[in-house]
């Protein structure tokens, strides 16, 4: 066994803090019959009269163990859904507040309006079926990314309800999420206090990577990592940062471990180049620091408590790190949801701190 | 302008250190920095094309052009990098009850 990759495991894993928030949790997504009380008419008429049987996004495909971890799989229906993750997550593993990040891949319809139609219905439901019934449950504003001015429309719809702390993108879209296009979407969440969720998935309108379509989804999935980082340089360098300085950013499913080399070399081409982009007046790692944040899981590292430790010394920032399950996504077995290396004040910084910070509407009562 | 050719710039309290200001004096346009506990002062104007130095960006000893990326040394006015060939003219700088001075008269020969 090389003892740099994998070390005996702690016995045990590390408990859960009590009032820890789980920044990343999937609710399951509605099937056609859950979700058409809740379209406006016209267009349930059209679920039904084209014979839409459901939206899902190839990002996670039904059977993969990515998908669902075995152990949390079980019949389907919101209800349900919530029940195991009330066994699993809330009072299996202790977890004290998750925010919902829904995946129902309404941003990949071509059709604006029939995103945004659905993104609606998406919101309400999560409303009503999820948040309703349990008040341990917060949620990211779901929005039709394929139109950012109707995606600023639904922030606006739905901001009142102080049970929504974010707003979900995907990372894979038509454009760099920094390019202008995207700045009403920033506008209105900065307005009311929200952090933009960038989440792993595609709009599919390019290839999956970089130089285009991948032949398989392992390739997919590790495209994610390199799509997150073009998604922060977009960010950081278009100047978003400096048009909406109260906004924050939480790169949610996207793992941490790649940020300290990408740091480097960004931190280098910018100050090399700085002339082209006199507007970007900070180094990059400073607006990280200062914006942007990561969920935990995955954890891309080996299983080895000393190497995990020196990657989060490179990293440098506990302020970045907020703990997440990625539930019911598999990204750890049993309990095991806290890599082995993670020192007491970061766990606690990563389940308490960092999360109310983030989020203002978290230190709100249900 | 006094007569020996010292002028007020601005109180020291005002320019914190790492930081610089530009100054625009009849034809001149004059950049103070404020860099290691000393002052000192060059030309404004890059001597690669016309841009302002002072809306570049100071490091250390080294204050970058914000047009094409020249370097110059502002405690000596030596370019240190293409595009800039030619050295930033200095002024001499001093503080004086409070205020840093600079001294034109070469300005007036």
């Amino acid at each position: 066994m090389d003892t740099r990759y994998e070390s005996a495991p702690r016995e045990g894993s590390v408990k859960i803090l009590t009032g820890a928030v789980d920044c990343d949790v999937h609710p399951a997504s509605p099937s056609k019959a859950e979700i058409l009380p809740y379209l406006d008419p016209y267009l349930a008429e059209s679920v039904l009269q084209r014979g839409i049987e459901s939206i899902e996004s190839v990002h996670y495909p039904p059977k993969a163990p990515i998908t669902v971890r075995e152990d949390w799989r079980g019949p389907a229906g919101a209800g349900p859904a919530l029940e195991r993750m009330q066994a699993h997550l809330l009072d299996g593993m202790g977890v004290g507040t998750a925010i919902l990040n829904p995946l129902m891949g309404v941003q990949l319809l071509m059709n604006e309006d029939m995103g945004a139609g659905f993104a609606r219905g998406l919101n309400d439901f999560i409303a009503k079926e999820w948040l309703d019934r349990d008040d341990r449950l917060r949620a990211s504003i779901v929005v039709p990314q394929q139109n950012p001015k109707l995606a600023a429309e639904e922030i606006e719809r739905m901001a009142a309800d102080r049970r929504f702390v974010s707003v979900l993108l995907l990372t894979a879209s038509e454009l760099p999420l920094g390019k202008r296009y995207y700045w009403p979407i920033y506008e209105a969440a900065e307005k009311h206090g929200l952090p933009i969720a960038i989440h792993a998935g595609s709009m599919y309108r390019h290839g999956t990577t970089g130089l285009g379509w991948a032949g398989s989804h392992s390739q997919d999935y590790a495209a994610n990592g390199v799509n997150f980082q073009t998604t922060l340089t977009s960010l950081i360098i278009e100047g978003v940062f400096q048009i909406h300085p109260g906004l924050k950013v939480v790169l949610s499913e996207s793992g941490i471990t790649w940020l300290p080399a990408y740091l480097w070399r960004l931190d280098k081409g910018w100050h090399g180049l700085r002339m082209l982009t006199p507007w970007v007046t900070k180094m990059p790692r400073e607006v990280v620091a200062e914006h942007v944040r990561f969920t935990t899981a995955p954890f891309d590292a080996p299983r080895n408590a000393e190497t995990v430790a020196k990657i989060v010394d490179h990293i440098g920032n506990d302020d970045l790190f907020l703990f997440s399950t990625d539930y019911p996504h598999w990204q750890f077995d049993g309990d095991h949801a806290v890599p082995d290396g993670f020192s007491d004040d970061l766990i606690r910084k990563m389940m308490i701190d960092n999360p109310r910070a983030t989020w203002s509407r978290l230190e709100e009562s249900a | 302008m006094g007569e020996d050719g010292w002028i007020t710039l601005v109180p020291a309290s005002e320019i914190e250190d790492g930081t610089m200001l530009g100054f625009e004096i009849g034809d001149l346009h004059l950049a103070l920095y404020h860099v290691g506990g000393q002052f000192h002062a060059t030309d404004n104007i890059c001597t690669h094309a016309f841009a302002l130095l002072t809306d570049g960006w100071l490091e250390g000893h080294v204050i970058e052009c914000p047009l094409h990326g020249g370097q110059f040394d502002v405690t000596t006015g030596a370019a240190l990098c293409e595009p800039a060939e030619c050295a930033l003219k200095t002024w001499p700088v001093r503080v004086a009850n409070g205020e840093v001075q600079v001294d034109l008269s070469s300005s007036l020969s």
